[in-house]
């Protein structure tokens, strides 16, 4: 189900410090995308603003600033964190020991990152008034500078700022093909996903994230 | 876009056929048409040295711990039935009837008779029909040819081996390279080799292997879908960039590796790697002027990746997509700014990379990979350099006691890059700068050569710089006082014996003494690095006025 492209886009700005939109084909050894994915774009509009009822899809992704790179290496660990052995350990004490599962990890990731994500409200129903009303809820969310859980620019440690975006707000000039891009996941019944890549070209700054062709 | 890159540059070189690779054979079982031996003994190809067969190639993969046929190219066991000493001889027989029954299907797929004919020599008992020489080794590769042919050479057999081995249970997916739904790979066919640090057997760039590397539910290489083709060619791309000298370069723990889009006989290691005057004069001339007429040259893409290794996996350090032209400005403006004169006085020059690197350690092999990385990134995107190597070659000085060449010129890179102000100076000694760490380094200087002339040849047991140049060089307050006063001892005393020695020294020490209005108690980084400068300047200007005092000297004799 399309929205009908009466309304302008939904728009909101995010800024921080750091960001890394992993690439799927060095994600352990991470190495940023350049660019903010569709996929990390929507990731910041559900921690502001989501419901069941719809769905968010991502427009336009604007580069507001110079992209900057910068590595480190860090500790971290080769196990994943399950609710179910912290609750063995609860039971039954013990516990996990972060010092003995050491993986050394290189990121390279972007620095000083400001972006505007354009998006438009999906609604599952198709209904126009409730359409309307999500937008209406999302901007107030984000003029209130409101969200359910701190949004984050690719990685959790690096939190994310928003706001409604200024009419200053410019795009760098800036036109290059970035080659393929993680789209976004398909997700299956358990929960599992297949990535999904597009073609990413930025234009004056803009990535324009076209409508998703059938699988 | 790294793997679109290496994917695209594998298109440009000669490319082995698919899950081939080049490797050492070493016996060739000569048949003839009807799968009768043309001799009674395998061909033996193995040099003298190190017994290794010829280079050829043939079908290979990583085979792990599974029994699979490599066709036309496996050692003894597969081949011919033959164990290694003390190989179980169930595994060897099952082994030998792998293979025989994998060159079987081979013969009815292809329907080659030259495949036919291995099968038939197969059939009839290898082993009755051939002599094997003495010092045979079993676990050296064997392959065949039929009437003079190379039975791995044919395009059928290559065709039958792709197809062979395409995964047929594989997921599909959509490749992240090519963008095509196609069969993912599981795993990675193939290894990356000569990434310092990484595993003898070679590294992956696609590697999950521990659950916190695991997305989407998505297991192993299926995290970062694939497809066999550009999973092969990025592969093999890499490894014949990292294999070849003039498209990588390997230093400290970290290595890396560059090409440009079409061949255009751009060659950036004669820049950095061995900066000959004339070629540098060009490239700085070229920045200057702008250049039109290479136009098409300098628009080609040009590729930098640096690479290092964690245990299995390739890191990728660093990933720049530049152009020639850019390129070619930045190394220009880098070998402008890192230029110095030398340590003799002789006209200033730019430092090979590897020893700007090895200005930051002892040992060149110490280096980490992360300065590498930063001073690649300084020569080829014009970044600055980062301040922890002014640090580090900092600390270098004060252990070696002594400013190198090449460290002045990694600090002077660095102040350049940090502060516009020295953009245009600081490559020889600049009399009129004030600065006082760049004083207090010339003043150093000078004691040290009033002391060396006092002793008037004789060694000197323990040095100013020996004593004091630590504290001289980071906290100049605490120690200068003392220092002159002792420098002004030593003055009187070259008074009578060296009264020239004396006049040159009096005047430089004064000279400076002036204009340094006030010691300061400690340096900055910045001002230790200028200090280093002034010492270095100030020897050079030294050396050389006392090279074309000589000169004058001995023309005057004449």
């Amino acid at each position: 189900m399309r929205s009908d492209s009466r309304h302008p886009p939904l728009a909101v700005k995010v800024w921080g410090e750091f960001a890394c939109f992993t690439r799927p084909e060095m994600k352990v050894e991470r190495v940023s995308y350049p660019v903010m994915t569709p996929s990390a774009a929507r990731g910041v509009l559900e921690a502001i603003f989501w419901k069941p009822e719809f769905v968010w899809r991502v427009e336009e992704i604007w580069v507001l600033k110079e992209v900057r790179w910068f590595s480190i290496r860090r500790n971290e660990v080769n196990s994943r964190a399950s609710h179910r052995s912290a609750q063995r350990w609860e039971r039954e004490g013990g516990g996990y020991f972060a010092d003995e599962d050491r993986a050394q990890r290189h990121t390279l990731a972007l620095r000083d990152v400001a972006y505007v994500i354009s998006a438009q409200v999906e609604p599952k129903s198709g209904r126009a008034e409730d359409e309307a009303k999500f937008r209406d809820q999302f901007r107030r969310r984000v003029a209130e500078g409101r969200c359910f859980f701190q949004p984050y620019l690719g990685c959790r440690e690096f939190a994310a700022f928003f706001g409604p975006p200024s009419p200053d707000d410019r795009p760098i000039d800036w036109t290059e093909d970035l080659g393929l891009m993680l789209r976004d996941l398909e997700y299956r019944e358990d929960g599992s996903g297949t990535p999904r890549f597009f073609r990413a070209r930025l234009e004056q700054g803009v990535l324009r994230v076209p409508a998703e062709e059938a699988a | 876009m790294f793997l679109e890159k290496l994917v695209d540059y594998s298109r440009r070189i000669d490319l082995p056929p698919r899950l081939y690779d080049e490797r050492p054979v070493r016996y060739v079982i000569q048949l003839r048409a009807d799968g009768r031996p043309a001799a009674p003994e395998p061909l033996d190809t193995a040099d003298k040295e190190n017994k290794r067969g010829i280079p050829r190639r043939v079908p290979s993969f990583a085979r792990g711990n599974v029994d699979v046929p490599l066709l036309f190219a496996d050692h003894a066991e597969y081949t011919l039935g033959v164990g290694r000493e003390g190989a179980d001889p169930d595994k060897v027989r099952s082994r030998h009837a792998l293979y025989r029954s994998a060159v079987a299907e081979c013969a009815k797929v292809t329907g080659d008779p030259r495949v036919e004919a291995v099968a038939t020599f197969l059939e009839a008992g290898p082993l009755q029909q051939l002599r094997l020489p003495d010092d045979f080794d079993p676990s050296a590769l064997i392959t065949f040819t039929v009437d003079g042919q190379f039975v791995v050479d044919l395009p059928a057999v290559q065709q039958y081996w792709a197809d062979r081995n395409e995964a047929k249970d594989a997921l599909e997916m959509q490749c992240l390279v090519c963008g095509r739904r196609r069969p993912a790979l599981r795993i990675l066919e193939g290894k990356v080799k000569g990434i310092p640090g990484g595993q003898t057997s070679g590294t992956s760039i696609i590697s999950a292997n521990a659950e916190a590397f695991l997305s989407y539910g998505l297991e192993q290489s299926y995290i970062a879908p694939t497809c066999p083709e550009c999973g092969e060619r990025f592969t093999k791309a890499i490894n014949s960039l990292l294999a070849d000298r003039s498209s990588s370069r390997r230093i400290g723990g970290g290595v890396f590796v560059f090409w440009t889009r079409d061949d255009v006989g751009f060659d950036l290691l004669q820049y950095i790697d061995n900066p000959e005057p004339v070629l540098v004069r060009e490239l700085i001339d070229g920045l200057m002027q702008g250049r039109d007429l290479t136009k098409a040259v300098d628009e080609t893409a040009f590729y930098a990746a640096s690479l290092s290794a964690s245990g299995g996996r390739a890191v990728v350090r660093d990933w720049i997509d530049s152009t020639v032209g850019q390129v070619k400005d930045r190394v220009a403006e880098w070998l402008r700014r890192q230029a110095i004169v030398q340590r003799n006085g002789e006209e200033p020059r730019g430092q090979q990379l590897w020893r700007l690197v090895g200005a930051t350690v002892r040992d060149l092999n110490d280096a980490p990979a992360a300065t590498l990385q930063a001073l690649l990134r300084s020569a080829l995107l014009g970044t600055p350099v980062p301040e922890r190597l002014l640090y580090l070659a900092l600390q270098r000085t004060r252990a070696d006691l002594e400013v190198s060449e090449a460290q002045a010129s990694l600090i002077k890179l660095v102040l350049c890059g940090a502060n516009e102000r020295w953009e245009e100076t600081l490559t020889r000694l600049d009399p009129t700068l004030d600065d006082p760490g760049y004083l207090c380094g010339r003043l150093f200087a000078t004691i040290e050569q009033i002391q060396t002339a006092a002793a008037g040849g004789q060694e000197v047991k323990s040095t100013v710089v020996d004593r004091f140049y630590g504290t001289a060089s980071s906290a100049p307050a605490t120690v200068f006082g003392t220092l002159l006063r002792n420098a002004r001892v030593r003055l009187s005393q070259l008074e009578d014996s060296n009264p020239g020695a004396y006049w040159r020294l009096f005047n430089q020490l004064q000279d400076i003494a002036e204009r340094l209005t006030t010691l300061p108690r400690t340096l900055t980084l910045e001002q230790q690095g200028l200090f280093a400068l002034g010492y270095y300047h100030q020897h050079a200007e030294n050396r050389a006025a006392a090279r074309a005092a000589a000169e004058r000297r001995a023309q005057a004799q004449n």
